[in-house]
Parts: structure tokens; C-alpha cells; sequence
């Protein structure tokens, strides 16, 4: 049992290492959300997609980008140093509240967290808060 | 005979994964991020722990199936040599399944979650195999009378080959090689999200597998894989990585409105749903090629 432990510890201990190995040879690689990135995320994702209005949170870490083709919303966040999307439906946003110039989406996804989006002006998160309504299901 | 392959092999693992991070380093070849790497390791040691915990199931089901095998098979280097073959066509059907039955997919996409493709990708394996029963697809030897030890040493040198596909430091190998073999190119086309490379490349050794049932694809070099899954995942992690899958079945359970449709979000593609509103590699398979011809009439 003694020995086990010593195991698990020791394993835990080396992959400790090998991130630390990592992060010295790589840095913390965090990528940023601007529209070039946002759409050529989406291009990947979904073919035949052309990138409409488009706007990033202060953060640069979302953005919040339309397919010019069908007027459809998605979402782009940084996860690391590569970017995530998501469609924007009313099913996928469970609730879109805003909070002066920031918009704090709650959406059905187990592994996209919640976002919080702060926009430079109260008159974006005015104009994205309307878009979420109009969202499709 | 106590002989464990993938033991044995873990400090090589290791010293490949070092070596594979300094040439992604200086030499600009691939790449690696600090996060996704935690996770990989995280989801390889959770993975071991999890498949010692659980090694009585696959036993119990070996012994449960022992008396309707058709003959013995003694040890031999033969023996063992037949046992390889068969057991990775055995993984060829059960990867297929794997990638077409979602609740197979449920446990075999922690190791597709990676937007990155490298050594340390190899060593994010899932946890949640004792749920999916997915080691019935070894039955075939068992009624053959392979021995379980032989089984599970041969699955073990099979796990530790495809260990050093997982790169992008090595572009093609010889002809030959490429011919018959599972290599880095074949296996970067398997874990590719492009429309073109969707649900190919199965083989875990030999790619002569794919090539006789029709899910072969060629890396193109005009086309750079872009690596994951079709929905990527928002989190790092390896809970979630691991089960999320689990998570999104039982979701939709819950909402079934008939057997029907709880079958088929049980046992349907990945991505099926009643009203075909979301997205299968099937159907992203078939928009991509409308596009494609959309783009070019004359194609």
C-alpha cells in the first residue's frame, strides 16, 4: 500500500515536472480573440462561412462574431492558445443578462463556462443584448 | 507470465515527450501548450489508476466467456505473433464503433479532446472504459483460446506502437512503410476535424486494415489538419474531459420522449438527435462536399 502511494505521489510529481518543463519551453500560451482569428476559427469550423459584424471583449479573450451568409451568432473564446466557438441558439444561451457595457451569457454546455463579456461602450452590450433576443432556436 | 508493455515502456514516454517538446522548441515543428499538456499526462495517469481499479470487470468477463472457447492456445512466438494480428483487427472494429456508436465515443473522445497533436496527445487516455464495456470487443480471441495474459500483452504492445504516431515532428515514412503500417501521417488524418478527414484511419498498427474496409484517407499536404473534435472542448479539465460525453447522454435521456430516441442517443452517431438538427460527421461530411461543389460546378 506504502509502495502505491509512493507511486501515485511520485507520477503526480513528474507530470508536476513535465508542465513545469513546459510552461519554461512554451510560456503560458494565451491566445486572443480579434476578428482575423475569430474568423479564421469559424472558416475551420464551418464551411462556406463569411465573417460579418464582429465584436471582442475587453479582455481579448471573447468575441461574439455573425455569419454574414445566414445572419447565425457565434461565440469565440481563447482556451489556451487555440480559440473555441460555439453557435449561438436560444437553446445553447439559457440567459443573456446585461450589466452596463458587459454581458454575462449562461449556456447549456458542461464544458463551455459561463462567459462574462465586457464590452468597450454600454451601446455594444445594448446592441449584442438585442441580437441575443432576436436569437433563433 | 507477468510482462506489461505499457509499464515497461512509461520512461521512454517520458524521455520521448521531453525530447519531442525541446524540437517542437527550437526546431518550430509542431507544438504544445502548458494546459493541454497537464491534461493529457493528467488524463494518462487518471487512466492507469481507473484501469487497475476496474481489471476485475474485463477478467470476469474473460472467465465468463472461457468455457465456450473453441480450443487452447499454448504460448508460442507464433501464437503470440497471431494473437497480435487478430487482436489489432479486433481494435480496428472496435475504434470504428468507437467513433460511430456515441456511447463508445462517450469514453473514446477524452483522447481526441486535444486541439494539439503531439506525444503527450498519446498519453490522454480515457477513464471511463469499465462503463462502456467496450472490452467485449476481445471476445473473438478469448473463444479463439488465447490465453488472457496473451491478450493483454499483445494489447499492450499494440498501445505502446501507437504511441510515437502521435507527432508532427515526422512527416512520412518510406513507402513501404506507409503501405502497411499505422504511421504519423495516417494518424494525423484520424485525428484531423477537417471535412475531408472525418471518421478514417482506424488501424492501431496495420493501416492494411483501412485500406481493405474503405476508411482509408491520405494526408493531403495542401490541407493541414486542424486538430479535436467538431465541438471543442471549454475547459481543461480532466473531470470534465473525462466524462463530459457521459454528461451530454444522460442530458439527453432525460428528454427522450420515446425509446426511440432514447436508443438512438444511446447508440446513433455522434451528434444525431430526433429532429436532425445537430451536426454528425455524416452531415458535415455532406455540407462541406456541397459547398466544395458549390465552389467549383465543374469539379
Amino acid at each position: 500500500m506504502a509502495t502505491q502511494l509512493l507511486y501515485l505521489i511520485g507520477s503526480l510529481a513528474g507530470v508536476a515536472a513535465m508542465v513545469g518543463l513546459c510552461v519554461l519551453l512554451f510560456g503560458r500560451g494565451s491566445a486572443c480573440v480579434d476578428a482575423a482569428s475569430a474568423a479564421a476559427c469559424l472558416r475551420g469550423d464551418i464551411p462556406g462561412f463569411r465573417a460579418g459584424a464582429f465584436v471582442a471583449a475587453t479582455d481579448n479573450k471573447t468575441g461574439l462574431m455573425e455569419d454574414a451568409c445566414d445572419g447565425a451568432l457565434y461565440l469565440v473564446t481563447a482556451r489556451g492558445s487555440g480559440l473555441v466557438s460555439r453557435r449561438l441558439s436560444r437553446a445553447f444561451v439559457r440567459q443573456a443578462l446585461r450589466d452596463g457595457a458587459a454581458l454575462n451569457l449562461r449556456l447549456a454546455d458542461f464544458t463551455f463556462p459561463s462567459a462574462r463579456i465586457a464590452f468597450a461602450e454600454e451601446k455594444s452590450a445594448l446592441d449584442w443584448e438585442r441580437r441575443f433576443a432576436r436569437l433563433a432556436a | 507470465m507477468h510482462f506489461n508493455p505499457t509499464q515497461l515502456a512509461t520512461p521512454g514516454f517520458i524521455l520521448l515527450v521531453i525530447a519531442e517538446m525541446l524540437f517542437v522548441r527550437f526546431a518550430g515543428l509542431g507544438s504544445y501548450e502548458p494546459r493541454d499538456t497537464a491534461t493529457s499526462l493528467l488524463m494518462g495517469f487518471g487512466s492507469v489508476v481507473f484501469g487497475t481499479a476496474f481489471a476485475f470487470i474485463f477478467i470476469w468477463f474473460a472467465h465468463l466467456v472461457a468455457p465456450f472457447r473453441v480450443m487452447t492456445v499454448a504460448w508460442s512466438i507464433p501464437a503470440v505473433a497471431i494473437c497480435f494480428v487478430i487482436d489489432d483487427l479486433t481494435y480496428y472494429f472496435w475504434h470504428r464503433c468507437a467513433h460511430r456508436i456515441r456511447w463508445l465515443w462517450a469514453e473514446h473522445v477524452t483522447h481526441h479532446s486535444s486541439q494539439h497533436y503531439n506525444l503527450s496527445t498519446a498519453l490522454r487516455q480515457p477513464w471511463g472504459g469499465f462503463l462502456t464495456f467496450g472490452f467485449v470487443f476481445k471476445a473473438p480471441l478469448l473463444l479463439l483460446g488465447f490465453p488472457l495474459g496473451m491478450i493483454a500483452l499483445v494489447g499492450g504492445i499494440n498501445l505502446v506502437y501507437q504511441f510515437w504516431i502521435h507527432t508532427e515532428a515526422i512527416g512520412k515514412m518510406p513507402r513501404w512503410f506507409e503501405a502497411v503500417m499505422n504511421t504519423p501521417s495516417h494518424h494525423r488524418v484520424h485525428h484531423a476535424t477537417n471535412a475531408r478527414y472525418l471518421d478514417s484511419n482506424y488501424a492501431g498498427v496495420f493501416i492494411v486494415w483501412d485500406r481493405m474496409f474503405g476508411s482509408f484517407v491520405e494526408e493531403d499536404v495542401s490541407e493541414k489538419p486542424r486538430y479535436g473534435i467538431v465541438k471543442n472542448l471549454g475547459t481543461f479539465n480532466p473531470v470534465k474531459v473525462a466524462f463530459h460525453e457521459f454528461v451530454g447522454i444522460a442530458k439527453d435521456l432525460k428528454s427522450a420522449r420515446s425509446l426511440r430516441e432514447a436508443a438512438g442517443y444511446l447508440f446513433a452517431p455522434p451528434g444525431w438527435s430526433p429532429d436532425g438538427s445537430r451536426e454528425t460527421s455524416d452531415s458535415i461530411k455532406a455540407n462541406w462536399s456541397a459547398y466544395r461543389s458549390a465552389q467549383s460546378p465543374a469539379e
